[in-house]
Protein backbone atom coordinates (compact mmCIF):
# COMPACT_ATOMS: atom_id res chain seq x y z
CA UNK A 1 0.00 0.00 0.00
CA UNK A 2 2.83 2.04 1.01
CA UNK A 3 4.79 1.25 -2.30
CA UNK A 4 2.04 3.34 -4.22
CA UNK A 5 3.21 6.82 -4.76
CA UNK A 6 0.20 8.30 -5.56
CA UNK A 7 -1.50 7.15 -1.60
CA UNK A 8 -2.95 9.50 0.44
CA UNK A 9 -0.71 8.29 3.39
CA UNK A 10 2.61 9.50 1.45
CA UNK A 11 1.26 12.75 1.78
CA UNK A 12 2.26 12.60 5.78
CA UNK A 13 5.73 11.62 4.94
CA UNK A 14 9.19 12.95 5.83
CA UNK A 15 10.10 15.17 2.66
CA UNK A 16 6.47 17.17 3.02
CA UNK A 17 6.93 17.57 6.76
CA UNK A 18 10.22 19.50 6.93
CA UNK A 19 8.63 21.39 4.07
CA UNK A 20 5.73 21.78 5.63
CA UNK A 21 6.75 22.54 8.86
CA UNK A 22 8.67 25.74 7.50
CA UNK A 23 5.26 26.50 5.92
CA UNK A 24 3.43 26.26 9.33
CA UNK A 25 5.84 28.25 10.72
CA UNK A 26 6.42 30.70 8.26
CA UNK A 27 3.16 30.92 6.28
CA UNK A 28 0.74 30.19 8.78
CA UNK A 29 2.46 32.15 12.14
CA UNK A 30 3.60 28.71 13.84
CA UNK A 31 4.98 30.74 16.78
CA UNK A 32 1.45 32.49 18.18
CA UNK A 33 -0.35 29.33 16.78
CA UNK A 34 2.23 27.77 19.66
CA UNK A 35 1.79 30.62 21.72
CA UNK A 36 -1.77 30.54 21.99
CA UNK A 37 -1.87 26.86 23.06
CA UNK A 38 0.62 27.06 25.41
CA UNK A 39 -1.15 30.23 27.09
CA UNK A 40 -4.66 27.65 27.41
CA UNK A 41 -2.66 25.34 28.55
CA UNK A 42 -1.44 27.66 31.15
CA UNK A 43 -4.47 28.95 32.38
CA UNK A 44 -6.41 25.67 32.59
CA UNK A 45 -3.21 24.14 34.47
CA UNK A 46 -3.63 27.30 36.83
CA UNK A 47 -7.61 27.05 37.30
CA UNK A 48 -6.72 23.07 38.34
CA UNK A 49 -4.28 24.18 40.92
CA UNK A 50 -6.10 27.04 42.75
CA UNK A 51 -8.96 24.86 42.71
CA UNK A 52 -6.95 21.07 42.80
CA UNK A 53 -4.65 22.08 45.51
CA UNK A 54 -7.39 23.73 48.38
CA UNK A 55 -9.73 20.89 47.95
CA UNK A 56 -6.42 18.27 48.25
CA UNK A 57 -5.29 20.14 51.15
CA UNK A 58 -9.26 19.52 52.58
CA UNK A 59 -9.16 15.95 51.89
CA UNK A 60 -5.71 15.40 53.91
CA UNK A 61 -6.53 17.02 56.36
CA UNK A 62 -9.86 15.67 56.75
CA UNK A 63 -10.67 12.16 57.57
CA UNK A 64 -14.41 12.73 57.13
CA UNK A 65 -13.96 14.13 53.92
CA UNK A 66 -12.03 12.03 52.80
CA UNK A 67 -14.45 9.20 52.94
CA UNK A 68 -17.11 11.30 51.67
CA UNK A 69 -15.55 12.02 48.69
CA UNK A 70 -13.43 9.24 47.56
CA UNK A 71 -16.13 7.43 45.31
CA UNK A 72 -17.11 10.72 44.01
CA UNK A 73 -13.30 11.36 43.13
CA UNK A 74 -12.70 8.16 41.38
CA UNK A 75 -16.03 8.56 39.53
CA UNK A 76 -15.45 11.98 38.02
CA UNK A 77 -11.12 11.22 37.33
CA UNK A 78 -12.63 7.80 34.91
CA UNK A 79 -14.67 10.72 33.04
CA UNK A 80 -12.91 11.57 29.56
CA UNK A 81 -12.17 14.93 30.05
CA UNK A 82 -14.00 15.37 26.69
CA UNK A 83 -17.35 14.31 27.44
CA UNK A 84 -17.93 17.62 29.11
CA UNK A 85 -17.35 19.51 25.77
CA UNK A 86 -21.17 19.92 25.62
CA UNK A 87 -21.66 21.12 28.62
CA UNK A 88 -18.54 23.27 28.16
CA UNK A 89 -20.46 24.62 25.38
CA UNK A 90 -23.54 25.43 27.04
CA UNK A 91 -22.09 26.52 29.86
CA UNK A 92 -19.13 29.23 28.18
CA UNK A 93 -20.13 29.74 24.73
CA UNK A 94 -17.68 29.27 22.26
CA UNK A 95 -14.22 30.65 22.50
CA UNK A 96 -11.23 30.20 25.05
CA UNK A 97 -13.97 29.54 28.05
CA UNK A 98 -14.41 26.20 27.26
CA UNK A 99 -10.98 25.11 26.45
CA UNK A 100 -9.62 26.57 29.54
CA UNK A 101 -12.69 24.52 31.74
CA UNK A 102 -11.73 21.48 29.32
CA UNK A 103 -8.13 21.16 30.31
CA UNK A 104 -9.11 21.88 34.02
CA UNK A 105 -10.90 19.69 34.21
CA UNK A 106 -8.67 16.91 32.88
CA UNK A 107 -5.71 17.92 35.11
CA UNK A 108 -7.18 18.89 37.99
CA UNK A 109 -7.39 15.49 39.42
CA UNK A 110 -3.98 14.36 39.58
CA UNK A 111 -3.05 18.06 41.92
CA UNK A 112 -5.89 16.85 44.31
CA UNK A 113 -4.41 13.40 44.94
CA UNK A 114 -0.89 14.07 45.19
CA UNK A 115 -1.64 17.06 47.11
CA UNK A 116 -4.46 14.67 49.49
CA UNK A 117 -1.33 12.30 49.89
CA UNK A 118 0.89 14.99 50.58
CA UNK A 119 -0.76 15.99 53.42
CA UNK A 120 -1.37 12.58 54.88
CA UNK A 121 2.57 11.72 54.61
CA UNK A 122 3.35 14.98 57.15
CA UNK A 123 4.97 13.51 59.66
CA UNK A 124 2.85 14.00 62.52
CA UNK A 125 5.41 14.75 65.18
CA UNK A 126 6.17 18.06 62.85
CA UNK A 127 2.19 18.77 63.75
CA UNK A 128 2.96 17.95 67.35
CA UNK A 129 6.35 19.72 67.38
CA UNK A 130 4.38 22.94 65.66
CA UNK A 131 1.44 22.31 68.44
CA UNK A 132 3.92 22.64 70.84
CA UNK A 133 5.69 25.27 69.96
CA UNK A 134 1.91 26.93 70.42
CA UNK A 135 0.86 27.11 66.15
CA UNK A 136 -2.61 27.52 66.13
CA UNK A 137 -3.91 24.98 63.05
CA UNK A 138 -3.80 27.65 60.43
CA UNK A 139 0.07 28.42 61.70
CA UNK A 140 0.71 24.95 61.35
CA UNK A 141 -0.68 24.67 57.54
CA UNK A 142 1.10 27.53 56.53
CA UNK A 143 4.37 26.81 58.53
CA UNK A 144 4.50 22.65 58.50
CA UNK A 145 1.96 21.16 55.94
CA UNK A 146 2.26 23.56 53.17
CA UNK A 147 6.02 23.73 52.85
CA UNK A 148 5.93 19.97 53.59
CA UNK A 149 3.81 19.23 50.77
CA UNK A 150 5.30 21.38 47.99
CA UNK A 151 7.06 18.23 45.87
CA UNK A 152 3.49 16.30 46.29
CA UNK A 153 1.42 18.98 44.72
CA UNK A 154 4.59 19.73 42.07
CA UNK A 155 4.57 16.00 41.15
CA UNK A 156 1.02 16.44 40.36
CA UNK A 157 1.25 19.45 38.29
CA UNK A 158 3.44 17.61 36.33
CA UNK A 159 1.43 15.25 36.02
CA UNK A 160 -1.69 17.34 35.47
CA UNK A 161 0.79 19.00 32.94
CA UNK A 162 1.14 15.99 30.48
CA UNK A 163 -3.09 15.49 31.00
CA UNK A 164 -3.60 19.05 30.07
CA UNK A 165 -1.66 18.85 26.92
CA UNK A 166 -3.12 15.91 25.64
CA UNK A 167 -6.58 17.49 26.23
CA UNK A 168 -5.93 20.70 24.83
CA UNK A 169 -5.35 19.08 21.49
CA UNK A 170 -8.89 18.09 20.79
CA UNK A 171 -10.23 20.52 22.62
CA UNK A 172 -8.68 22.98 20.43
CA UNK A 173 -10.63 21.53 17.71
CA UNK A 174 -13.98 22.80 18.97
CA UNK A 175 -14.62 26.80 18.29
CA UNK A 176 -11.31 28.63 18.29
CA UNK A 177 -9.90 30.22 15.37
CA UNK A 178 -5.86 29.50 16.35
CA UNK A 179 -3.62 27.28 18.54
CA UNK A 180 -2.33 23.79 17.62
CA UNK A 181 -5.34 21.71 17.62
CA UNK A 182 -6.93 24.28 15.66
CA UNK A 183 -3.71 24.00 13.39
CA UNK A 184 -4.16 19.83 12.74
CA UNK A 185 -7.68 20.80 11.34
CA UNK A 186 -7.42 23.38 9.15
CA UNK A 187 -4.55 21.87 7.41
CA UNK A 188 -6.24 18.69 6.61
CA UNK A 189 -9.14 21.18 5.57
CA UNK A 190 -6.69 22.62 3.18
CA UNK A 191 -5.42 19.13 2.08
CA UNK A 192 -1.97 20.21 3.68
CA UNK A 193 -1.41 16.92 5.01
CA UNK A 194 2.36 17.29 5.44
CA UNK A 195 1.45 20.05 7.53
CA UNK A 196 -1.17 18.07 9.69
CA UNK A 197 2.01 15.68 10.61
CA UNK A 198 4.26 18.69 10.77
CA UNK A 199 1.80 19.74 13.74
CA UNK A 200 1.96 16.81 15.31
CA UNK A 201 5.73 16.53 15.58
CA UNK A 202 5.51 20.31 17.53
CA UNK A 203 2.81 19.11 19.97
CA UNK A 204 5.16 15.81 20.64
CA UNK A 205 8.09 18.12 20.80
CA UNK A 206 6.41 20.75 22.61
CA UNK A 207 4.76 18.18 25.50
CA UNK A 208 8.39 16.41 25.48
CA UNK A 209 9.90 19.96 26.71
CA UNK A 210 7.71 20.55 28.85
CA UNK A 211 7.77 17.89 30.78
CA UNK A 212 11.91 17.75 30.42
CA UNK A 213 11.55 21.21 32.15
CA UNK A 214 8.56 20.04 35.27
CA UNK A 215 10.89 17.04 35.71
CA UNK A 216 14.38 19.51 36.35
CA UNK A 217 12.28 21.78 38.28
CA UNK A 218 11.28 18.92 40.89
CA UNK A 219 14.45 17.63 41.26
CA UNK A 220 15.81 20.82 42.03
CA UNK A 221 13.15 21.59 44.57
CA UNK A 222 13.71 18.21 45.73
CA UNK A 223 17.55 18.33 45.95
CA UNK A 224 17.84 21.91 47.45
CA UNK A 225 15.67 21.05 50.33
CA UNK A 226 14.25 17.85 50.93
CA UNK A 227 17.26 15.75 50.61
CA UNK A 228 16.73 14.47 54.07
CA UNK A 229 13.05 14.12 53.93
CA UNK B 1 25.88 23.88 92.02
CA UNK B 2 23.15 25.73 90.27
CA UNK B 3 21.09 28.30 91.85
CA UNK B 4 18.65 26.91 94.62
CA UNK B 5 15.06 27.93 94.23
CA UNK B 6 13.70 31.44 94.45
CA UNK B 7 10.73 31.14 95.21
CA UNK B 8 9.90 29.16 98.53
CA UNK B 9 5.93 29.58 98.44
CA UNK B 10 4.01 26.63 97.41
CA UNK B 11 2.06 28.16 94.33
CA UNK B 12 5.26 29.69 92.89
CA UNK B 13 6.64 26.43 91.82
CA UNK B 14 8.06 26.47 87.85
CA UNK B 15 6.56 22.88 87.46
CA UNK B 16 3.57 21.43 89.94
CA UNK B 17 2.11 17.88 88.72
CA UNK B 18 -0.51 17.52 91.46
CA UNK B 19 -1.96 13.88 91.56
CA UNK B 20 -2.03 13.82 87.69
CA UNK B 21 -3.06 10.81 85.87
CA UNK B 22 -3.50 10.27 81.88
CA UNK B 23 -4.00 8.08 79.28
CA UNK B 24 -2.66 7.34 75.66
CA UNK B 25 -5.03 5.60 73.34
CA UNK B 26 -6.95 2.91 75.47
CA UNK B 27 -4.13 2.63 78.13
CA UNK B 28 -3.57 4.24 81.52
CA UNK B 29 0.25 5.56 81.18
CA UNK B 30 0.46 8.01 84.59
CA UNK B 31 -1.00 6.82 87.45
CA UNK B 32 -1.14 9.96 90.33
CA UNK B 33 2.17 11.43 89.40
CA UNK B 34 3.04 13.67 91.82
CA UNK B 35 6.59 16.04 91.94
CA UNK B 36 7.63 19.97 91.54
CA UNK B 37 10.32 21.86 90.75
CA UNK B 38 11.94 24.96 91.84
CA UNK B 39 13.10 27.56 89.69
CA UNK B 40 16.57 26.96 88.01
CA UNK B 41 16.28 23.28 89.06
CA UNK B 42 17.17 20.53 86.39
CA UNK B 43 15.17 17.66 87.14
CA UNK B 44 16.09 14.05 85.17
CA UNK B 45 13.09 11.65 85.23
CA UNK B 46 14.52 8.10 84.78
CA UNK B 47 12.15 4.98 83.52
CA UNK B 48 12.07 2.45 81.36
CA UNK B 49 10.83 2.47 77.81
CA UNK B 50 6.97 2.50 77.53
CA UNK B 51 7.05 4.05 81.15
CA UNK B 52 4.72 7.22 80.11
CA UNK B 53 7.80 9.51 80.03
CA UNK B 54 6.83 10.98 76.65
CA UNK B 55 3.05 11.13 78.02
CA UNK B 56 4.30 13.24 80.70
CA UNK B 57 5.91 15.53 78.64
CA UNK B 58 2.91 15.50 76.43
CA UNK B 59 0.69 16.42 78.90
CA UNK B 60 2.67 19.55 80.37
CA UNK B 61 3.12 20.53 77.07
CA UNK B 62 -0.55 20.89 76.68
CA UNK B 63 -0.84 18.21 74.06
CA UNK B 64 -2.59 15.50 76.36
CA UNK B 65 -5.12 16.63 78.85
CA UNK B 66 -4.65 14.79 81.74
CA UNK B 67 -7.99 12.93 82.88
CA UNK B 68 -7.43 12.90 87.11
CA UNK B 69 -5.25 15.92 88.61
CA UNK B 70 -3.22 19.24 87.66
CA UNK B 71 -0.20 20.35 86.12
CA UNK B 72 0.97 23.98 87.22
CA UNK B 73 3.22 26.18 86.90
CA UNK B 74 3.60 29.18 89.33
CA UNK B 75 0.04 28.67 89.99
CA UNK B 76 -1.44 28.28 86.50
CA UNK B 77 -2.72 25.41 84.93
CA UNK B 78 -0.86 24.42 81.80
CA UNK B 79 -2.82 21.43 80.64
CA UNK B 80 -4.54 22.43 77.45
CA UNK B 81 -2.64 24.89 76.68
CA UNK B 82 0.48 24.80 74.37
CA UNK B 83 2.73 27.29 73.73
CA UNK B 84 3.78 27.66 77.60
CA UNK B 85 6.77 25.73 77.86
CA UNK B 86 9.90 24.74 75.52
CA UNK B 87 9.65 21.29 74.52
CA UNK B 88 12.22 19.33 72.93
CA UNK B 89 10.74 15.82 71.34
CA UNK B 90 12.84 13.02 71.31
CA UNK B 91 13.70 13.14 67.53
CA UNK B 92 15.22 16.48 66.71
CA UNK B 93 12.48 17.05 64.41
CA UNK B 94 14.32 19.52 62.41
CA UNK B 95 12.08 20.51 59.06
CA UNK B 96 14.31 19.65 56.06
CA UNK B 97 12.88 22.44 53.94
CA UNK B 98 14.41 25.48 56.31
CA UNK B 99 18.05 26.41 56.73
CA UNK B 100 19.36 25.92 60.59
CA UNK B 101 18.56 29.55 61.16
CA UNK B 102 15.48 29.52 59.97
CA UNK B 103 14.50 26.38 62.08
CA UNK B 104 16.10 27.18 65.35
CA UNK B 105 13.82 30.61 65.25
CA UNK B 106 10.58 28.91 63.99
CA UNK B 107 9.14 29.37 67.52
CA UNK B 108 9.78 32.73 67.81
CA UNK B 109 8.39 32.87 64.15
CA UNK B 110 5.16 30.77 65.51
CA UNK B 111 5.13 33.63 68.27
CA UNK B 112 4.82 35.98 65.58
CA UNK B 113 8.72 37.61 66.92
CA UNK B 114 9.74 39.66 63.98
CA UNK B 115 12.02 38.04 61.69
CA UNK B 116 15.08 40.35 62.05
CA UNK B 117 14.95 40.37 66.24
CA UNK B 118 14.31 36.49 66.30
CA UNK B 119 17.95 35.93 63.83
CA UNK B 120 19.94 38.97 65.69
CA UNK B 121 18.90 37.03 68.90
CA UNK B 122 19.50 33.27 67.32
CA UNK B 123 23.20 34.13 65.90
CA UNK B 124 24.15 35.93 69.48
CA UNK B 125 23.78 31.80 70.50
CA UNK B 126 25.02 30.32 67.55
CA UNK B 127 28.90 30.40 68.92
CA UNK B 128 28.24 29.24 72.12
CA UNK B 129 26.24 25.78 70.09
CA UNK B 130 29.13 25.76 68.07
CA UNK B 131 26.57 26.30 65.38
CA UNK B 132 28.19 29.59 64.07
CA UNK B 133 29.73 28.71 60.68
CA UNK B 134 26.28 26.82 59.35
CA UNK B 135 23.70 28.88 59.90
CA UNK B 136 22.93 28.89 56.18
CA UNK B 137 22.80 24.56 56.47
CA UNK B 138 20.22 22.38 55.60
CA UNK B 139 19.52 19.76 57.96
CA UNK B 140 20.36 16.85 55.89
CA UNK B 141 24.34 18.73 55.65
CA UNK B 142 24.46 18.41 59.44
CA UNK B 143 25.65 15.27 61.49
CA UNK B 144 23.59 14.39 64.44
CA UNK B 145 25.19 16.33 67.42
CA UNK B 146 24.84 19.56 65.61
CA UNK B 147 21.19 18.59 64.74
CA UNK B 148 20.52 17.98 68.29
CA UNK B 149 22.23 20.98 69.46
CA UNK B 150 20.12 22.97 67.01
CA UNK B 151 16.66 21.64 68.36
CA UNK B 152 18.17 22.23 72.03
CA UNK B 153 19.11 25.94 70.64
CA UNK B 154 15.27 26.04 68.95
CA UNK B 155 13.73 25.11 72.64
CA UNK B 156 15.46 27.74 74.32
CA UNK B 157 14.72 30.21 72.13
CA UNK B 158 11.20 29.88 72.74
CA UNK B 159 12.42 31.72 75.75
CA UNK B 160 9.70 29.76 78.20
CA UNK B 161 11.13 29.92 81.62
CA UNK B 162 10.34 25.73 81.62
CA UNK B 163 12.17 23.31 78.96
CA UNK B 164 10.92 20.07 78.44
CA UNK B 165 14.37 17.64 77.13
CA UNK B 166 12.68 14.80 76.01
CA UNK B 167 16.12 12.42 75.85
CA UNK B 168 17.56 15.05 73.86
CA UNK B 169 20.81 13.02 73.18
CA UNK B 170 19.15 9.43 73.42
CA UNK B 171 20.22 8.90 69.48
CA UNK B 172 23.69 9.80 69.61
CA UNK B 173 26.49 7.16 69.71
CA UNK B 174 28.48 6.55 72.69
CA UNK B 175 31.16 9.39 71.85
CA UNK B 176 29.00 12.32 70.66
CA UNK B 177 26.96 11.47 73.97
CA UNK B 178 29.54 12.24 76.56
CA UNK B 179 30.84 15.09 74.78
CA UNK B 180 27.31 16.04 74.74
CA UNK B 181 26.69 15.95 78.69
CA UNK B 182 29.50 17.76 79.51
CA UNK B 183 28.47 20.52 76.70
CA UNK B 184 25.07 20.55 77.78
CA UNK B 185 26.21 21.07 81.01
CA UNK B 186 27.79 24.31 80.49
CA UNK B 187 25.21 25.43 78.56
CA UNK B 188 22.33 24.78 81.65
CA UNK B 189 24.43 27.12 83.92
CA UNK B 190 24.47 29.85 81.12
CA UNK B 191 20.92 29.41 81.57
CA UNK B 192 20.57 28.94 85.33
CA UNK B 193 17.25 30.88 85.49
CA UNK B 194 15.63 28.00 82.97
CA UNK B 195 13.70 25.09 84.90
CA UNK B 196 14.84 22.00 82.78
CA UNK B 197 12.83 18.17 82.87
CA UNK B 198 15.15 16.15 81.22
CA UNK B 199 13.79 12.64 80.10
CA UNK B 200 16.31 9.75 79.93
CA UNK B 201 16.48 5.95 80.26
CA UNK B 202 20.39 6.22 81.21
CA UNK B 203 20.57 6.36 84.73
CA UNK B 204 24.65 7.85 84.52
CA UNK B 205 23.36 10.42 82.39
CA UNK B 206 20.60 11.33 84.96
CA UNK B 207 23.23 11.50 87.57
CA UNK B 208 25.75 13.42 86.31
CA UNK B 209 23.63 16.17 85.05
CA UNK B 210 20.66 16.06 87.14
CA UNK B 211 19.89 18.32 90.61
CA UNK B 212 17.61 15.62 91.47
CA UNK B 213 16.57 12.40 90.07
CA UNK B 214 13.45 11.31 89.96
CA UNK B 215 12.61 7.30 89.07
CA UNK B 216 9.26 6.30 87.49
CA UNK B 217 7.68 2.86 87.68
CA UNK B 218 6.19 1.05 84.80
CA UNK B 219 3.23 1.58 83.23
CA UNK B 220 0.89 3.03 84.53
CA UNK B 221 4.06 5.35 85.21
CA UNK B 222 4.14 6.81 88.81
CA UNK B 223 7.07 8.20 90.83
CA UNK B 224 8.55 5.66 92.93
CA UNK B 225 11.99 6.75 94.07
CA UNK B 226 13.64 10.93 94.51
CA UNK B 227 16.93 11.36 95.30
CA UNK B 228 18.67 14.78 95.59
CA UNK B 229 21.63 15.15 94.56
CA UNK B 230 23.00 18.49 95.58
CA UNK B 231 22.58 17.12 99.01
CA UNK B 232 25.31 14.40 98.61
CA UNK B 233 28.07 14.94 100.91
CA UNK B 234 31.34 15.85 99.14
CA UNK B 235 33.91 16.36 101.67
CA UNK B 236 36.42 14.04 99.82
CA UNK B 237 36.16 12.34 96.25
CA UNK B 238 35.87 9.35 97.68
CA UNK B 239 32.99 9.97 100.63
CA UNK B 240 31.28 11.50 97.16
CA UNK B 241 31.26 8.53 94.88
CA UNK B 242 30.41 6.29 97.64
CA UNK B 243 27.45 8.49 98.07
CA UNK B 244 26.59 8.62 94.47
CA UNK B 245 27.20 4.63 94.29
CA UNK B 246 24.21 3.91 97.02
CA UNK B 247 21.76 6.58 94.82
CA UNK B 248 22.81 4.52 91.99
CA UNK B 249 22.05 1.59 93.50
CA UNK B 250 18.27 2.95 94.91
CA UNK B 251 17.85 3.80 91.59
CA UNK B 252 18.94 0.52 89.39
CA UNK B 253 17.14 -1.73 92.12
CA UNK B 254 13.73 0.62 92.08
CA UNK B 255 13.79 -0.03 88.10
CA UNK B 256 13.87 -3.42 88.99
CA UNK B 257 17.35 -3.64 87.18
CA UNK B 258 20.25 -4.44 89.92
CA UNK B 259 24.37 -4.32 88.15
CA UNK B 260 26.65 -2.18 88.82
CA UNK B 261 28.22 -0.43 86.28
CA UNK B 262 31.48 2.17 86.24
CA UNK B 263 29.74 5.69 86.55
CA UNK B 264 32.87 6.39 88.42
CA UNK B 265 34.77 7.46 85.77
CA UNK B 266 32.47 10.19 84.49
CA UNK B 267 31.40 11.21 88.08
CA UNK B 268 35.52 11.83 89.26
CA UNK B 269 34.98 15.79 87.99
CA UNK B 270 31.41 16.39 88.99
Amino acid sequence: MLTNDDHLLTRFGPVDTVEALHTFFFAYDGVSQVVASTQRLLVGLLIASLVGAPIGIAIGVSRPLESASSVLMQFLRMISPLSWTPIALILFGIGDTPVYFLVAIGSVWPIVINTAAGVKSVDPRWKLLAKSLGATPMETLISIILPAIQTHVLTGIRVALGIGWVVLVPAEMLGVDNGLGYSILDARDRLEYGEVTAVILVIGFIGFVMDLASRNLLSKVNNESLSAA
Amino acid sequence: MRPESRRNSKSSFAVEVINMSASYGDFQTLDKVCFNASTGELLCIVGESGCGKSTLFNVIAGLIEPYEGDVLSYGVTLSKKTGRVGYMPQRDLLLPWKRLISNITLGAELAGIEKGVAREQARGLLPMFGLAEFEKYYPYQMSGGMRQRAALLRTILTGHQVLLLDEPLGSLDALTRKRMQQWLLKIIKNHADRTILFVTHDVDEALYLADRVLVMSSRPGTIVYEADLRSIPQETAVIKRESLNAIKRQVMDKLGVNERDSYFRHHAHR
